[in-house]
């Protein structure tokens, strides 16, 4: 008896494990989410996750893209360690250069992020419109200057819509530039006015815009967009410039620029940039370019701002924008200033009227000047607001293409791009950055590379 | 054991003189083969008569014979019959052995037995005797050379280290490679050894499993013994079973301690600190720089630190104590149970590692139809650490390179300064790494029918792995941030239930044998990890992070797979001649995308036991003849990550402290296993008695659907996503000989195996090869992580520069001139056992040897290397490294212009004299005297006295020669076991030589 009702236990037992175990097969991750249970009240977090892309997301080292068109330049010099910073700086760059590749990898995953949501939330009607514009408007911002890294970088790149394993060619630099732009006007239709510089509005979607139509020589527009940030009154410039680069990072010039938390503490730019004396040190791997230092006029208070001589070795000039005096790579990412609205409206008024005397030209750029501790200027040229732009924006980002859109003074059939790549024995070519051969292995559509790179 | 019986069979048969024809009285004793006790209550009985007599208590018996011819056969439950001729003896002792004789031994299958000559697939057995002597923590390291077609490589020699095991090769890329382990049934996760910091150099789980415990390894080999585990079977499956009680009335109490020095080896000559600064000042003027040191600072140097002397450890030391109980009581229920304390200290400062385990295993019989047991073992390993291992920035390899002339103090005792680390300094850092490890099986079986057995078993293996690290404020690694912290724990949970039912019957007279068997198997696994780092300490003697000012980060998360399968095997023997199997299991695994989510891995195998037909049966010379063959399909999936099959948008994509969602994984919808196709053709001989056992074994496997990351379009905002693309194949032999040279009173027993393999990717991505870290590449046409290297062409006489073979003729040595120039593969390797004994003594010489393998001395190259001529001087700065002293006095120089290695320079030259090439690739062909044992056991005229049945003392040598030309540290070591870095010796601790004593005694 006590067999048969052991055995029967057992039996029992046995067939309740054997039985429909197989939906426990069914198990999810407790660290990510199934695409199907992301829905619209998640949009939020998506939204985060693209600013997250473009500050530190999925891309090592991706903060270093935002220095590098200065190092191409003449603002910086490379003198140690990542010898791909050292191919950048001789505008000598290898197909196989890792940096440059994260370069163009890096915005994608941007990109991708933002196409997900934008879909997501086009496709949702249950969203309130008073939700669903501001992300709207945001996300497009971001794709939106994705997109203007990879063109100003590598030219003509391909635009992609959706996460599909396919291979894309390359659209022309300027559909990508339509697309830029098409971007920021949705941007703009879309997004919140601005509040706090850590975040896309529309008045940063108008700073861009009037960068890109300054770049697509569309000077009606560029001054159009600028002197709309100007006259929003959401932003000053500074009195004091040293002001805008200490912590908390919150100056009124600011229009946006990428966060870094010390939580985060993963932006590097300032350990790279400064020498180990300046506070929170540094490995002095990129220090200034001498003719920046030769640039700043007597008396320009953003001298002293920007740079920092160190007599220890490696002794040289040094950035000083970037700074992180607690070392904790909580230091943010500069993207667009007000400063350079009155710049692009100056240039753009100029090259309007080609007038040297234009009296709103000159207001404007004599209104940045007078704040910079440096006298009016009576009349004005093209290079002077060039000059201008690269002791103001110095580090943040917008040399390089300055140079190549600009024609040289000495030879205006060429760029300042191509007059300074020659100097160095260089040629035009030279001026884009190569499609990565990492690229290329993955995607064959991609080829011919840019010119002088096949 | 088992062995050691027949031994003794052949002893007696040794014996044999001549009959007599008279009655008489033979007496004698009866010995348990493996305790050595007396057994009471065996059969003793006259061969073809009904005289019989039993033992007595002590095993003695005494029984009437006539004065010539006869034999006694000696019988016991649960034991083998033996039968012994009795000629002119007066006595005749015999030592009885459970299950014995090796044609009829029972091997461990998956979900069951097998009487091993009714097996048709490659299984190897190590019985837990040939391994005793070891002082090695891990039973893996013990089965180094044992077992034909399995290869062993400790990493380093560090005490508790991940030891790598691979069975009949490497068959995939980037899916992992070790074996599937099973202890008593239960199927052990491989994620059990995760630290949650990645501080040291890993661990291994199995170093838990104290191998006293251990009964027998059974390791299997080909796919038709392997599909029974099915997805998880490719890399061969190591069946590990640990002791039971034993049916005897008596129980049994073993005491058993070893005790042992130890010091690395092999060690390096370095250059001394008046040396190094010759060397600095050649360097220096090879630049066009002065001298840096007067003849009077060279000469009389105000250091002279030899820094591997002091990294070592003094009076280095391994101990072991074991006390069991072995079973008792009466026929229903068996039990064995063991307290356990191994304690080995590492070979450098501060390492240390210490197991305590505690094991109990019964089994009860309930009544006729029902038995119960469970086994429970509880364990806890201690390791100290250092923090940074297996890199060339660990302190071991530092101490290679570190200046001699600076000291270790300065004059006030702090830490000096050295211009690549103070090594001992390094040491100041401490990492503790625990693992404790509860463990049960228990189970239920029951006698439904004669034949028909059904078995309900319950498996758990939970691992708390808990690491801490501190650096404190004055070490160099926690200086920068006053003193670091970090503390965490991987607690992994793995459960395992197993339903089977099986059937084993006789038909048509006994000569149909059929054995079934059908498992159901459910497994759960679990894993959390945990950490919490901190920084900014008040002292070091508050290294816990309590005490830190800053909080600098904590992870927790949670991650976990499920596996269903089922599986049915069938067995099929006639007349014990013909033999067919055949098994099938499906598996369902959590890890798979729901559509493919079931595999299905069959095998078919068969035998023919030649002997067995009349033409050979009885035959003098050949007494056992078999031939086997088995095809069968095996899959891999630990190379899959438990989600990474699943499109997933992940957590941590945060933008100025928000939390954050983002497209974290693109998805592979159509992931499945890696599938290994293997078919095995074997034979199986013995000669003379079974005084020479012979098996040999080819096979090929082809192993398709390889995992691996294939790049994508990063338009995608992704660069790979992981697919199922490329294939390899590979073969091999495995030999295994055992013979009984001498069986006198003086026995000798030799046993030898070898083993081959090669292998050759047949198909990768769009064919394009993958790298290795380091030096080896992996592509088409070549062997899995072969050696890709610029050639060296040795010394120019002239110039004392290295010259290197330019393949593209372009004038210029550059990464296009490397070329493929070996394999960290052997071509045979294996090991040779000889074990004599003569009376009370017993001598175990066992050597291990690999042949062909290439192994490249990376702490060696380069401006950093240790064999480099340190050569890092340049035009504005560079301290050269320390290098070792045969290189430095066999450099090239005016007057030795036919040197082996290149003259001091800095600079260019100095660079592309030390380049990565295949200067440094060596020939690491090694045999080595992996154990030797003296043993001694104590006549019984003294044990019996002190009321001990049985005792032994031992003295074990263990590394205690190596022959090789590997000019490194240990030609058996390599820093990691990926593909891409296996037979890369980044600095690795070499292995211990150990001298030991050892004592056993039972009661």
């Amino acid at each position: 008896m006590k067999n048969k009702v052991l055995l029967s236990c057992l039996l029992m037992a046995g067939m309740m494990f054997t039985s429909s175990c197989e939906d426990q097969l069914k198990i999810d991750p407790t660290a990510s989410l199934a695409p199907e249970l992301v829905g619209p009240s998640d949009a939020s977090k998506l939204l985060t996750g693209i600013y997250d892309a473009l500050q530190e997301g999925g891309t090592n080292y991706i903060y270093l893209s935002y220095v590098t068109e200065d190092l191409s330049a003449d603002n910086l010099v490379y003198r140690a360690t990542f010898f791909q910073h050292g191919e950048v700086d001789n505008n000598a760059i290898l197909t196989d250069n890792v940096l440059v590749s994260r370069y163009f990898s890096g915005p994608y995953v941007a990109i991708q992020r933002a196409n997900d949501l934008i879909e997501i939330l086009n496709t949702n009607a249950s969203i309130a419109e008073s939700v669903k514009k501001p992300m709207l408007g945001q996300a497009h911002f971001l794709r939106a200057y994705a997109y203007y890294k990879l063109v100003t970088l590598f030219g003509g790149v391909p635009i992609v819509d959706n996460r599909d394993v396919v291979k894309v060619k390359r659209n022309t630099e300027e559909e990508v530039y339509n697309k830029i732009i098409e971007d920021l006007k949705l941007s703009i239709d879309n997004a919140p006015s601005f509040t706090n510089n850590f975040f896309a509005s529309a008045e940063a979607a108008k700073g861009l815009l009037a960068r890109v139509y300054l770049i697509r020589k569309n000077f009606p527009l560029a001054k159009q967009y600028a002197n709309e940030v100007i006259t929003s009154n959401k932003f000053t410039v500074a009195t004091d410039y040293n002001s805008i680069w200490a912590p908390p990072y919150k100056s009124s010039e600011h229009i946006f620029t990428l966060n870094f938390t010390t939580t985060e503490g993963s932006n590097s730019l300032s350990y790279f940039l400064q020498h180990a004396s300046m506070p929170g040190g540094g490995r002095a791997e990129l220090p200034v370019d001498q003719s920046l230092i030769d640039a700043y006029e007597p008396g320009d208070k953003r001298k002293e701002a920007s740079v920092v001589q160190v007599a220890t070795a490696p002794a040289g000039w040094y950035s000083y924008k970037h700074r992180d005096p607690n070392g904790t790579g909580g230091h943010p990412l500069y993207v667009l200033r007000i400063s350079e609205m009155y710049l692009i409206a100056a240039e753009a008024q100029y090259l309007i009227s080609n007038s040297a005397t234009d009296a709103e030209a000159l207001a404007s750029i004599n209104y940045i000047r007078t704040r910079r501790g440096l006298g009016e200027l009576a009349t004005l040229d093209l290079q002077k607001v060039i000059h201008e732009r690269r002791v103001e924006l110095a580090f943040e980002g917008t040399r390089w293409t300055d140079m190549k859109r600009t024609p040289s003074p000495t030879n205006p059939q060429k760029s300042l791009a191509t007059v300074f790549l020659e100097s160095k024995g260089r040629t035009a070519n030279d001026a884009l950055y190569p499609i990565p051969q990492s690229a290329i292995n993955t995607n064959e559509l991609l080829l011919p590379n840019n010119p002088g790179y096949n | 054991m088992k062995k050691a019986l027949l031994y003794s069979f052949v002893l007696m048969l040794a014996l044999v003189t001549q009959a007599w024809a008279q009655t008489r009285t033979v007496t004698g004793r009866v010995t348990d083969a493996q305790t050595g006790e007396g057994m009471p209550g065996v059969t003793v009985q006259l061969k073809g008569s009904t005289t019989a007599a039993p033992t007595d208590v002590n095993g003695s018996y005494s029984i009437n014979v006539p004065s010539a011819g006869g034999s006694l056969v000696f019988s016991f439950i649960g034991y083998t019959n033996q039968e012994v001729t009795i000629g002119t003896q007066s006595t005749v002792n015999v030592r009885l052995s459970t299950d014995a004789e090796a044609i009829q031994e029972v091997v461990v299958v998956g979900y069951g037995t097998q009487s091993k000559a009714r097996v048709t697939s490659s299984i190897s057995t190590v019985q837990a005797a040939e391994i005793k002597d070891q002082p090695v923590p891990n039973v893996a390291q013990a089965l180094q050379g044992r077992v034909a077609g399995v290869q062993v490589n400790s990493g380093s020699g560090r005490p508790g280290a991940p030891i790598n095991i691979v069975v009949r090769g490497r068959s995939s890329i980037a899916a992992g490679n070790d074996p599937l382990y099973v202890v008593d049934g239960v199927i052990l996760p491989s994620n059990s050894a995760a630290t949650p910091s990645s501080a040291g150099a890993g661990i291994s789980a199995l170093a838990n499993l104290n191998p006293e415990d251990i009964e027998s390894v059974d390791v299997l080999k080909d796919a038709a013994a392997a599909a029974i585990y099915g997805s998880r079977g490719s890399n061969g499956v190591i069946l590990i079973t640990t002791k039971s009680g034993s049916k005897s009335d008596k129980t049994t109490v073993n005491l058993s301690a070893y005790s042992g020095v130890q010091s690395l080896t092999n060690t390096l000559d370095f250059i001394n600190a008046s040396e190094y600064r010759t060397l600095y000042n050649e360097a220096r003027s090879t630049v066009g720089l002065p001298a840096l040191f007067t003849p009077e600072q060279v000469n009389n140097p105000e250091a002279n630190v030899n820094w591997l002397d002091e990294i070592q450890r003094d009076r280095s030391k391994v101990e072991n104590i074991q006390l069991s109980l072995t079973s008792g009581g009466n026929s229903k229920t068996q039990f064995y149970t063991s307290l356990n304390y191994f304690k080995q200290d590492g070979a450098l400062l501060n390492g240390e590692f210490k197991r305590y385990s505690i094991r109990t295993n019964v089994t009860h019989q309930l009544s006729d139809v029902f038995r119960v047991g469970s086994n429970l073992a509880i364990s806890k390993s201690l390791r100290d650490e250092t923090p940074v291992d297996n890199s060339i920035f660990s302190p071991f390899p530092r101490a290679l390179v570190a200046r001699p002339d600076q000291p270790i103090y300065k004059a006030d005792g702090t830490f000096a300064v050295n211009s690549f680390n103070n090594p001992v300094h390094m040491f100041q850092s401490l990492n503790y790494v625990n693992l404790a490890n509860i463990f049960n099986s228990t189970f239920i079986e029951a006698n439904i029918l004669p034949g028909l057995k059904f078995r309900s078993a319950f498996g758990l293996d939970y691992t708390y792995l808990d690491q801490r690290t501190y650096n404190p404020t004055t070490s160099l690694s926690g200086a920068g941030s006053n003193g670091s912290a970090s503390s965490g724990y991987v607690q992994t949970q793995n459960i395992l239930t197993t339903q089977t039912l099986s059937y084993g019957k006789d038909f048509f007279d006994d000569k149909l044998f059929v054995d079934a068997t059908a498992v159901y198997e459910f497994q759960w696994n679990d894993r959390e990890n945990n950490r919490v780092d901190g920084t900014n300490f008040p002292s070091d003697l508050t290294p816990y992070l309590t005490s830190a000012a800053s909080i600098t980060g904590g992870t927790a998360s949670q991650t976990n797979f499920r596996i269903e399968s089922m599986l049915a095997r069938l067995n099929l023997t006639w007349e014990d001649k013909y033999l067919l199997g055949a098994s099938i299991r499906r598996d369902g695994s959590s890890k798979i995308p729901e559509a493919g989510r079931f595999g299905y891995f069959p095998s078919l195998s068969a035998g023919w036991i030649i002997s067995e037909e009349s033409f050979l049966k009885n035959n003098e010379i050949l007494n056992y003849l078999k031939v086997r063959s088995s095809y069968g399909t095996t899959g891999n999936q630990e190379g899959i990550g438990n989600f990474a099959s699943r499109r997933l948008i992940g957590s941590g994509a945060n933008y100025n402290d928000s939390p954050g969602l983002a497209l974290s994984a693109i998805g592979s919808p159509n992931l499945k296993w890696e599938t290994t196709k293997q078919f095995d053709v074997g034979l199986e001989f013995s000669l003379f008695n079974s005084r020479i056992d012979f098996s040999a074994d080819y096979y090929t496997k082809k192993t398709t659907d390889l995992l691996l990351n294939r790049p994508i379009p990063s338009t995608t905002g992704f660069s790979t996503i992981l697919e199922n693309i490329g294939s390899m194949r590979g073969e091999g032999f495995d030999f295994q000989v055992s013979s009984k040279n001498l069986t006198g009173e003086f026995k000798w027993n030799t046993s030898l195996n070898v083993s081959t393999f090669k292998n050759e990717v047949t198909e990768l991505y769009e064919n394009q090869p993958i790298n290795g870290s380091f030096v080896t590449r992996t592509m088409v046409g070549q062997p899995l992580g072969s050696f890709f290297l610029i050639k060296s062409l040795g010394v120019n006489p002239e110039t004392g520069d290295m010259m290197y073979e330019d393949l593209d003729k372009n004038g210029v040595i550059s990464d296009a001139d490397r070329q493929y120039l070996g394999s960290p593969l052997p071509d045979f390797f294996g090991g040779i056992t000889n074990n004599f004994s003569y009376k009370n003594f017993d001598l175990g010489v066992f050597f291990q040897y690999s042949y062909g393998n290439e192994l490249y001395n990376l702490s060696a190259e380069g401006t950093g290397g240790y064999a480099s001529l340190g050569a890092a001087a340049t035009a504005t700065a560079g301290v050269p490294v320390n290098v070792a002293k045969d290189v430095y006095e066999g450099r090239w120089t005016p007057e030795n212009v036919n040197a082996e290695y290149p003259r001091i320079v800095g600079g260019a030259a100095g660079t592309n004299n030390t380049r990565r090439s295949s200067r440094y690739l060596e020939d690491a062909s090694y045999l080595r005297l992996k154990n030797i044992t003296l043993g001694y056991n104590l006549p019984r005229t003294l044990t019996s006295k002190i009321k001990v049945s049985n005792a032994r003392i031992y003295l074990t040598g263990q590394n205690i020669l190596t022959f090789t030309d590997y000019s490194g540290f240990d030609p058996e070591v390599t820093s990691d076991y990926t593909v891409g870095n296996l037979g890369v010796d980044q600095g690795s601790i070499p292995q211990f030589k150990t001298y030991m004593l050892g004592l056993n005694l039972s009661f």
